[in-house]
């Protein structure tokens, strides 16, 4: 029952990932105006998108806030990063900051950065995903002012935005993208000088490929096609790419799921799912 | 700054009308909601409570992070902790009493007279009270500490004795609900931060948790009040007793059965003034008997028996009734000769392995003189556990969520217990700028609690049916039982921590 519970989130998790592949596919058509879109792909996570799971729990993207959201928090707050959550020591602690959510989705991330206090855009180039997330945090009177949420690509964001954020996060995107390097890039744009880059998302290696695709995709309910391997990164390309533009990376941290207690914790091993956090030279 | 201002501006409007086009039904309760939301803020900003309106005086229905209701002791301490935490200080709280405002207490208004519903505190218990400021005032207004708890068997001489080395460190605090309660509602009125709202008088007529994980309509808990009014929260807390009203209107399922027992209390006057430090209990087969001192001069005794002889209890004289108390703790009518003889032979065999033993020596009760006059009480005795103690914003505490029976004093404890978990879980919540009433941090509460409560409750259970025979067998290995356990001091120890924990 519980397994069952954990299999339909990993599905909904996968699928909102295929709402995320519209944005970076858009984004690459604007940015560059050659076709680095894969139509195949975005047809196919066209076909399986589904807005109203978005929310539901169990929730493979809600639990792993267990660690982006303390992983955020803490370097924006300038605090040293540690395995263990530490807990702040007032409310509101990202008070003052401004952040963008890259591929935002049903606004899972953005609305817990919200709630601790920052000012957050989200952005999707899908439509529907951008009216949904709206529409959740619409209910919530604890979400005001401080959250906007646009439907447009990052690269349209660079054009208005450019170097206006504390804090740039693009979570479980980068993995699905054509053209890793000018996603990032845009990414590093959108931050002020001495800005973070947040990314969070899947190696290129054998034991990715045995989890991603072969547990969650041959032999797990994950619909066959959703994962690529050759469009898995490996952390090494992110930080050639982070120091060809002038960013520091600080940290580079393996992340891990526990699929029976749907919870994310951290790990010293990179070599399925992880974390890279940069920071734009001033 | 200005540009990122227009930006948001242009945006909103944009969506507005596109959605005005695109669905003009929906948009319309969308636009009708947020106006609700926006005069919401309002009204959390200019404090005005509960019957506040809006300008075209559509009534507003309050929101807060979390409504408790109920505020017993450990509604109240709940509420207490929630207030006191600087991480939550931009979290709304409301805690909900269907009585009055409990009076405020004063050592001159306390007087010689004292309660007949007392509780036993332990380290624990007193280690979240003073976090959250309450203990100070407990202490100026009255506790007694006891050092030493001495349990034995009515059927045999086998007896056990707690008590850290050299009498130094206390065991627990007997301390009057009523005195608990009092030191948490000033502390309620003390908050520095000014999130908890308390309303008196104010009954749960019914509530609403509608289907979770939706995007096109809200989550929230709507409370409907006694008064037809409503509120509407992020998560309830039940924290309304062995018949929570939370508990039922939420739909959990409860295993409990009766004991066929009732609990007699009153205050006991002592014959002779003594330290009055040790807690007695002994297990008689219609229930165990249990002397708690209050003072020097004065102990409270919670009995469990028979519903009968509750009964006559109630009815007989003072005189009579002190005589039955003083019976009940003296009386040797239940041994059994032959375990006697067994029971003796065993604690020669202990007392030549460890012939320095002092801790279990036993010590005599004292006599009871008389009884405060009109402090005779009953009330049923039974068994009750929530097969979850969460859903999806909504959570049980205390005896709401775990009655057990009085003999180990453990109750409130777990309550107790229970409202420090929940705070630990809340402030984790509120840190990753969660939901409260996300059901994958409520669980964590209730692993947490019902790995820790479970055992406690069987181990209760399992005590209270051992010594509810005079089976010859039974009480043989029961004595020796308690006898061995008495003697192994790491065990003892072991015994001592997890019950103050």
């Amino acid at each position: 029952m519980a397994l069952s519970g954990t299999r339909m989130s990993w599905l909904r998790c996968k699928r909102s990932l295929g709402r995320k592949i519209l944005l970076t596919t858009n984004t690459h058509r604007c940015a560059s105006n050659d076709s680095t879109v894969d139509q195949k792909e975005v047809e196919f996570f066209g076909s399986i998108g589904n807005v109203e799971g978005w929310w539901k729990e169990p929730n493979v993207l809600l639990s792993m806030n267990q660690t982006r959201v303390p992983l955020i928090r803490d370097a924006l707050t300038q605090q040293q990063f540690t395995n263990v959550d530490q807990h702040p020591t007032s409310c509101r602690t990202l008070k003052g900051k401004s952040i963008v959510d890259v591929g935002c989705g049903g606004g899972i991330l953005s609305e817990a950065l919200v709630r601790l206090g920052a000012s957050v855009t989200g952005i999707d180039a899908t439509k529907d995903m951008i009216e949904a997330a709206k529409l959740h945090a619409s209910h919530d009177p604890a979400l005001n002012e401080r959250l906007r949420y646009l439907n447009v690509t990052s690269s349209d964001l660079v054009k208005v935005e450019a170097e206006s954020f504390d804090g740039v996060v693009a979570t479980e995107v980068i993995e699905h993208v054509s053209d890793v390097e000018s996603f990032v890039t845009d990414c590093i744009q959108l931050a002020k000088p001495g800005g973070s880059i947040f990314i969070t998302t899947i190696n290129q290696t054998w034991a990715a490929y045995m989890i991603a695709i072969v547990l969650a995709e041959r032999l797990g309910p994950v619909p066959i096609g959703t994962h690529q391997y050759e469009k898995f990164v490996k952390p090494e390309i992110l930080k050639s790419i982070f120091q060809k533009n002038e960013c520091s990376v600080k940290l580079i941290q393996g992340q891990m799921y526990n699929v029976f207690t749907n919870k994310w914790s951290w790990a010293s091993d990179l070599s399925v799912f992880y974390a890279i956090h940069a920071v734009k030279g001033s | 700054m200005a540009m990122q201002t227009i930006c948001q501006l242009h945006n909103r409007c944009l969506k507005s009308l596109a959605t005005l086009v695109v669905c003009p039904a929906r948009s319309l309760t969308c636009l009708a909601k947020k106006q609700r939301e926006s005069c919401h803020h309002h009204r959390f900003q200019s404090r005005v409570r509960r019957f506040s309106q809006d300008s075209s005086s559509k009534p507003v229905t309050p929101f807060y992070d979390v409504v408790i209701v109920g505020g017993g002791m450990a509604g109240g301490a709940l509420a207490c902790a929630l207030g006191s935490e600087v991480t939550l200080a931009d979290h709304k709280i409301l805690l909900l009493d269907h009585g009055k405002k409990p009076p405020k207490l004063t050592p001159e208004s306390l007087g010689s007279e004292y309660s007949n519903r007392v509780c036993a505190l332990n380290p624990q218990s007193k280690k979240l009270l003073s976090g959250i400021g309450a203990w100070s005032t407990i202490e100026k207004l009255r506790c007694k500490p006891f050092h030493r708890m001495q349990v034995w068997d009515a059927c045999s001489d086998s007896l056990i004795a707690f008590n850290h080395p050299d009498l130094i460190q206390e065991l627990a605090y007997i301390v009057e609900n009523n005195v608990t309660i009092s030191a948490l509602t000033e502390q309620l009125e003390h908050l520095k931060q000014g999130n908890v709202d308390v309303w008196y008088e104010t009954g749960l007529a019914n509530l609403k948790v509608p289907v979770q994980g939706t995007i096109d309509q809200e989550s929230w808990v709507t409370v409907t009040l006694k008064d037809m009014s409503k509120v509407k929260t992020r998560l309830l807390v039940g924290a309304d007793g062995a018949n929570s009203q939370v508990r039922k209107f939420g739909g959990f399922t409860m295993t409990r059965w009766t004991y066929d027992q009732s609990a007699v209390v009153a205050t006991l006057h002592l014959a002779e003034q003594t330290e009055n430090h040790v807690a007695w209990q002994r297990f008689l087969p219609t229930g165990p008997i249990a002397m708690l001192p209050l003072s020097e001069t004065h102990s409270s005794l919670v009995w469990s028996t028979t519903h009968e002889e509750a009964k006559k209890l109630l009815q007989m004289s003072d005189d009579e009734f002190v005589e039955a108390v003083n019976h009940a703790f003296w009386d040797d009518s239940h041994h059994v000769a032959s375990l006697d003889i067994v029971t003796q032979i065993f604690e020669d065999v202990l007392k030549v392995l460890q012939p320095d033993d002092s801790s279990s020596v036993r010590q005599l009760p004292p006599s009871v003189g008389g009884i405060q006059p009109g402090s005779r009480a009953k009330f049923p005795l039974g068994l009750g556990h929530a097969m979850h103690y969460v859903k999806p914003r909504i959570a049980l505490i205390g005896d709401a969520a775990h009655r057990v029976h009085p003999l180990a004093g453990q109750g409130i404890n777990l309550g107790f217990g229970d409202v420090s978990c929940l705070k630990d879980v809340l402030v984790k919540c509120a840190n990753l700028g969660g939901d409260f009433g996300s059901i994958s941090s409520l669980t964590d509460y209730e692993t947490q609690r019902q790995r820790h409560v479970v055992p406690i409750m069987m181990v209760i259970d399992a005590l209270k049916r051992l010594y509810s025979t005079t089976n010859p067998a039974a009480v043989l290995a029961r004595s020796l039982g308690l006898q061995a356990t008495n003697a192994l001091k790491p065990l003892k120890d072991t015994i001592i921590d997890s019950a103050s924990r």
